[in-house]
């Protein structure tokens, strides 16, 4: 049986993008909550005010009431200092809007399928790679992976030299086989003081 | 992958970022400027007046309460539940049918569990996987199902061994079902990575580790 080859390169450009950027669904959602929670404490509010009960800690006329006096029952400083806050929340929620909100992961090669590898993989497998061609364990090797760069940082026993040439080539060799988007430039650093049995 | 709508999501924190910088700056302002203080007391002063007299001439009838007070609790209803909708309806997407084919003889589906079940147990023999989860999703842009595979491995596995694997894997599914479905993996170093202990099987490079 052969399989009918079908053009999927514009379904992997949209689901590599969404795999890629977050879809501010947590802040989205807890906006949404506080919303909903307010609106719910207005609406129990009016019920019991139309039924004659007590008021669970305000009642919607007391509350326009307070909100219409206040230019003149607060203080004006304490009026500056809470406007100064909420637009400071205001300005937060703007940026969340408007930045990308890119995830911490990178594109690889599209062929057949296409792939998406976190960071954190990507730290652990050049870790790996540099440790060998160190000749050290590889929790004396920190990755640090950012969005266009990668560096690895290398602890070597007390009295031990490390081969530099040869772990970076072996750092170049697994970004070449991973091909990533955004390509991530290596740096390797060796630390100047050793350690006793690392 | 899910059929969140970002745009929306972006829309909406949006507007209540700008209502929130809108109404903050506005009281600052207005605080910090005598004049301008004066201006919204007696704005204040004015609203409350007609407010009280709204409030008295729109009487219920049958209680002595304000029909603006049950307006204003219609209102807020309202606002709840379409607040509600829009956190309903976050992260939707999944599909139980990866393909759908419909001939003379009749119609074929093919269930995303089958898909899921031999994705995952061909991956999980791979040494380097850590775990494995399949999803079925419907995807704008794709006339099927897109099928999403999740790998989180072990330490110092390299992703490109992994895509490698599940590559074969997908070709294998794809001479089954005789259709390309798009296909994403992902390969992860989650929680599961950190507590699984690093493979030896690493063939690639020399190895001389001194411990």
């Amino acid at each position: 049986m052969t399989s009918t080859t079908t053009d999927n390169s514009a379904a992997y450009r949209r689901i590599v993008r969404r795999e890629t950027h977050s879809p501010r669904s947590g802040f989205a959602i807890l906006l949404a909550v506080l919303v909903l929670l307010v609106a719910a404490w207005l609406v129990a509010e009016t019920v019991l005010v139309l039924v004659g009960a007590a008021p669970l800690l305000s009642t919607p006329g007391a509350l326009v009431d307070g909100a219409l006096a206040l230019p003149t029952a607060v203080l004006p400083s304490a009026l500056v200092t809470a406007g100064i806050v909420v637009a400071a929340i205001g300005l937060v929620c703007v940026l969340v809007a408007v930045l990308p909100g890119r995830r911490p992961r990178h594109q690889g090669p599209t062929g057949r399928t296409a792939l998406v590898v976190d960071d954190r993989a990507i730290a652990s497998a050049l870790a790996r790679r540099a440790a060998r061609a160190a000749g050290i364990d590889p929790d004396n090797v920190v990755v640090t992976v950012g969005r266009r760069a990668a560096e690895v940082r290398l602890r070597r026993s007390s009295g031990w030299a490390i081969d530099t040439e040869a772990v970076e080539a072996a750092v170049a060799h697994e970004l070449k086989r991973l091909d990533l988007s955004p390509a991530l430039r290596p740096t390797v650093a060796v630390e100047t003081t050793g350690v006793v049995g690392a | 992958m899910n059929a969140t709508n970002r745009a929306l999501n972006r829309a909406v924190i949006l507007l209540v970022g700008i209502v929130l910088i809108a109404a903050g700056v506005a009281v600052a302002v207005a605080a910090s400027v005598p004049q301008w203080l004066e201006v919204w007391s007696d704005g204040s002063a004015r609203v409350t007046d007609a407010l009280g007299a709204a409030v008295a001439s729109a009487s219920l009838g049958f209680s002595d309460h304000s029909w603006i007070l049950v307006a204003g609790a219609a209102l807020a209803v309202l606002a709840a539940v379409l607040v509600a909708v829009f956190v309903l309806r976050q992260g939707r997407g999944h599909t139980r049918t990866v393909l759908r084919r419909s001939g003379g003889d009749g119609e074929i589906a093919v269930d995303a569990g089958v898909a899921h079940s031999s994705i995952e147990g061909a991956l999980r023999e791979h040494p380097g996987v850590a775990s494995v989860s399949v999803s079925s999703y419907r995807v704008r842009g794709a006339q099927s199902a897109a099928v999403k595979i999740d790998v989180g491995v072990r330490r110092g596995v390299s992703p490109a061994d992994i895509r490698e694997a599940a590559d074969a894997v997908v070709a294998d599914w794809d001479a089954l079902l005789g259709e390309s479905l798009p296909v994403l993996i992902t390969v992860n170093a989650g929680l599961a990575t950190r507590l699984a202990r690093p493979t030896s099987l690493q063939t690639t490079a020399p190895s001389t580790p001194n411990k």
